[in-house]
């Protein structure tokens, strides 16, 4: 998968416009002088990491949590979990009470920089190393990032749909995107880049709507947008609880033979979506919530005992369509790392020592 | 209470009753109080941390902004009516003043005075359906939540509102004001400044509602609107001024919180109505006010607090914690509807 010319935006500007200075990002690697050995520091009691994530009910962020908890316990680290709701004052307040118990290192799950300044530098301040996984946060020489590749991903199914119509991408299609979260904000790129590309692609609807009730409330919209365009051939809905609306609205104008939902993402739930007979969903771009949790945790105990060298790890994404999981017979989440081995990343990011 | 005849045992069985009734009355009173000091206790012996200075700071932190929506509330109910719009007042006066910032590039104080009116626009909108065109108070703040969670999308496309955000196709270049960033995480000898800004809007509704002739007709308006009028209160007036102040405080509310996250984020006020509705119900089972009460409203929002603190710290997990909540809220409901006076 190449990047189609892009030149990459890498450094995502959500600190204060024009005045924060930025680190350099490093790819991250295991340190050549990462011990072998537990550090003595995990092995004893005491060894904490603080988890502060913003959003915590739905598929996606249980699957990430899931994989952060099994880590910790894998390696025998002590967890305290803030849940702020989507609340980003409260995250912001949760990040500074989680600074103030002084924990070896902090995870936060999702997030943006504006609301967390305070908590940030006053985990600089105390030392504390951060790991913004699936953060709008700029790297920095305390602040470590994880993240999904998300211009590998939206590549990945943009290449998918591209074989799907046979190489000639035309027709109607709606587009789901929300404006200011980092990730849709990189898949926005790889969409818009593709538009130049293909010019008979297209958008007749921008729809989309981020909160507690995402998938019901992009469902309801899609049936508008739908029914203003019959002519739709692809919904393009880069965000599982997007895709999930998408798919619900396809349906219930009857539209499975005619219209194709590509989406992002996949949870247990998801997997019952795409396998269902007549699905609409055809493909998903995905790393695996869980195994990106578990990679959170180990770049978190890593920055905490100098195993890593470097400040921003990008897990790569493996495209899975509907084929695929009917072939596989899979049912769920568990069963799909055992069919699919790539969405575990084998090797990445385990220092020596986490084995 | 019927007629006692049974003469030979009445004085035994007016002891046990006495007895009963004095515990009863205990609990009626002092019940949730004494749960909290208990709760607090508790946590502190088997949390270190969670009894420091700081935490407590944290905790007051946490519940200032319910706090401060749930005293409007109160005042609201002190005239028998309810607010369902405060929420919604909250994200507008939050959009209102950051869009402000940052896409009008205007300076703080302009924004805050923006925010404010924001809030107070709702409140006289509510007090114009209610008073004026005789619509139930839920019903009409009911149709102004929409109207005003509505009103908020619309003027910024259904955005969020942060620094650097597109607006139009062009980028903003505005961004908080200082005295957002005091507002937010400043603080006083170590006190939070949202800590301090809740605690003056505490004192002056409660000052308000207990020791002015004011407070009284509030209350008074509230218990028998009728009466009230007969006794050459202006029933419509208190009204009006019951909801500005609802519609006020919820502004206040919303610019702290916006504050806190330097953003104006679409609809973050939504959760707060019921939060801050159920802080002003415990509160009517503190110290048995059995009505709403300004004291009793900080104890609620506190009380929250506290027990997500807590729970927090021994990794509850978040909808444990939400049920927890709910059973506070039972319990609560439970002292000042059954145990309480019986009303009729």
């Amino acid at each position: 998968m190449n990047i189609k010319g892009l030149t990459l935006p890498l450094m995502a500007t959500f600190g204060l416009a024009g005045t924060s200075v930025m680190a350099e990002m490093v790819p991250l690697a295991v340190a050549a002088n990462a011990p072998d050995e537990v550090p003595a520091a995990v092995a004893e009691d005491g060894f904490e990491i603080a988890v502060v994530r913003q959003l915590n009910v739905g598929d996606v962020y249980q699957a990430w949590i899931a994989g952060v908890e099994e880590e910790a316990e894998r390696l025998g680290i002590d967890l305290t979990i803030y849940n702020a709701d989507g609340d980003n004052a409260r995250q912001a307040l949760q990040l500074e009470q989680a600074v103030a118990t002084d924990p070896d290192a902090i995870i936060i799950g999702w997030g943006f920089g504006d609301s967390l300044q305070a908590g940030l530098a006053a985990a600089e301040e105390a030392g504390i190393p951060v790991v913004a996984s699936n953060a709008s946060i700029d790297a920095s020489d305390s602040v470590t990032l994880v993240n999904q590749s998300e211009h590998l991903m939206m590549e990945g199914i943009m290449e998918q749909m591209l074989s799907d119509f046979d190489g000639e991408l035309a027709g109607d299609m709606i587009y789901v995107y929300v404006a200011g979260f980092r990730p849709l904000d990189l898949r926005n790129e790889v969409w818009e880049a593709w538009q130049e590309e293909y010019p008979d692609i297209n958008q007749v609807a921008q729809i989309g709507v981020v909160n507690e009730n995402t998938a019901a409330e992009t469902a309801n919209q899609a049936v508008a947008a739908l029914q203003a365009n019959p002519e739709t051939v692809a919904i393009i809905a880069p965000y599982n609880e997007f895709t999930k609306g998408a798919s619900l609205a396809i349906r219930e104008l009857g539209l499975e033979g005619q219209v194709r939902a590509y989406g992002m993402d996949i949870s247990t739930a998801d997997i019952a979506v795409m396998t269902e007979a007549d699905s609409p969903w055809v493909a998903t771009a995905t790393t695996d919530m869980t195994n990106f949790g578990r990679i959170s945790l180990r770049v978190a105990a890593g920055e905490a005992t100098g195993s890593y060298d470097g400040n921003n790890l990008e897990i790569p994404p493996l495209v899975i369509t509907q084929e695929d999981l009917l072939e596989a017979s899979v049912s769920n989440v568990e069963q799909l790392s055992e069919a699919f081995p790539g969405l575990a990343t084998p090797g990445l990011a385990i220092a020596p020592w986490m084995e | 209470m019927t007629a006692e005849n049974n003469l030979e045992s009445a004085a035994a069985k007016g002891q046990d009753r006495d007895l009963a009734a004095l515990f009863k009355g205990l609990v009626y009173r002092y019940g949730l109080v004494a749960v909290l000091v208990l709760m607090i206790i508790y946590f502190a012996a088997a949390e270190p941390f969670f009894g420091t200075f700081r935490n407590a700071m944290f905790i007051l932190q946490a519940a200032s902004v319910v706090a401060v929506v749930g005293l409007g509330c109160t005042v609201s109910m002190t005239v028998g009516g309810f607010d369902l719009s405060v929420g919604a007042a909250m994200s507008l006066s939050i959009m209102a003043a950051a869009a402000a910032m940052v896409i009008g590039d205007i300076g703080g104080g302009w924004a805050i005075l923006i925010g404010i009116s924001a809030g107070l626009a709702v409140g006289l909108f509510n007090s114009f359906l209610i008073v004026y065109a005789r619509i139930p108070d839920l019903v009409a703040t009911l149709a102004t939540l929409f109207l005003v969670n509505g009103l908020t999308l619309m003027g910024v496309g259904g955005q969020s509102v942060a620094q650097g955000m597109f607006f139009r196709g062009e980028q903003t270049t505005g961004s908080f004001a200082p005295i957002f960033n005091w507002l937010g995480s400043g603080r006083v000898f170590g006190v939070p400044s949202s800590v301090i800004v809740a605690g003056v809007i505490f004192v002056a509704v409660f000052v308000l509602l207990n020791y002015t002739r004011w407070g009284r007709a509030f209350y008074a308006v509230g218990g028998n609107p009728v009466a009230a009028a007969a006794a050459g209160i202006r029933v419509a007036r208190y009204r009006i001024i019951a909801y500005l102040i609802s519609g006020g405080l919820s502004a206040v509310a919303g610019l702290m919180l916006a504050a806190r996250s330097n953003r104006g984020d679409v609809n973050v006020g939504d959760p707060f109505l019921l939060q801050a509705v159920s802080a002003a119900l415990v509160g009517y089972a503190v110290l048995g006010a059995n009505r709403p009460n300004a004291f009793g409203t900080l104890i609620g929002a506190v009380f929250v607090a506290v027990l997500i603190n807590g729970l927090t710290m021994f990794n509850f997990p978040y909808y444990a914690q939400t049920f927890v909540q709910g059973l506070l809220l039972v319990i609560a409901l439970l002292m000042s509807y059954t145990l309480g006076p019986s009303r009729r």
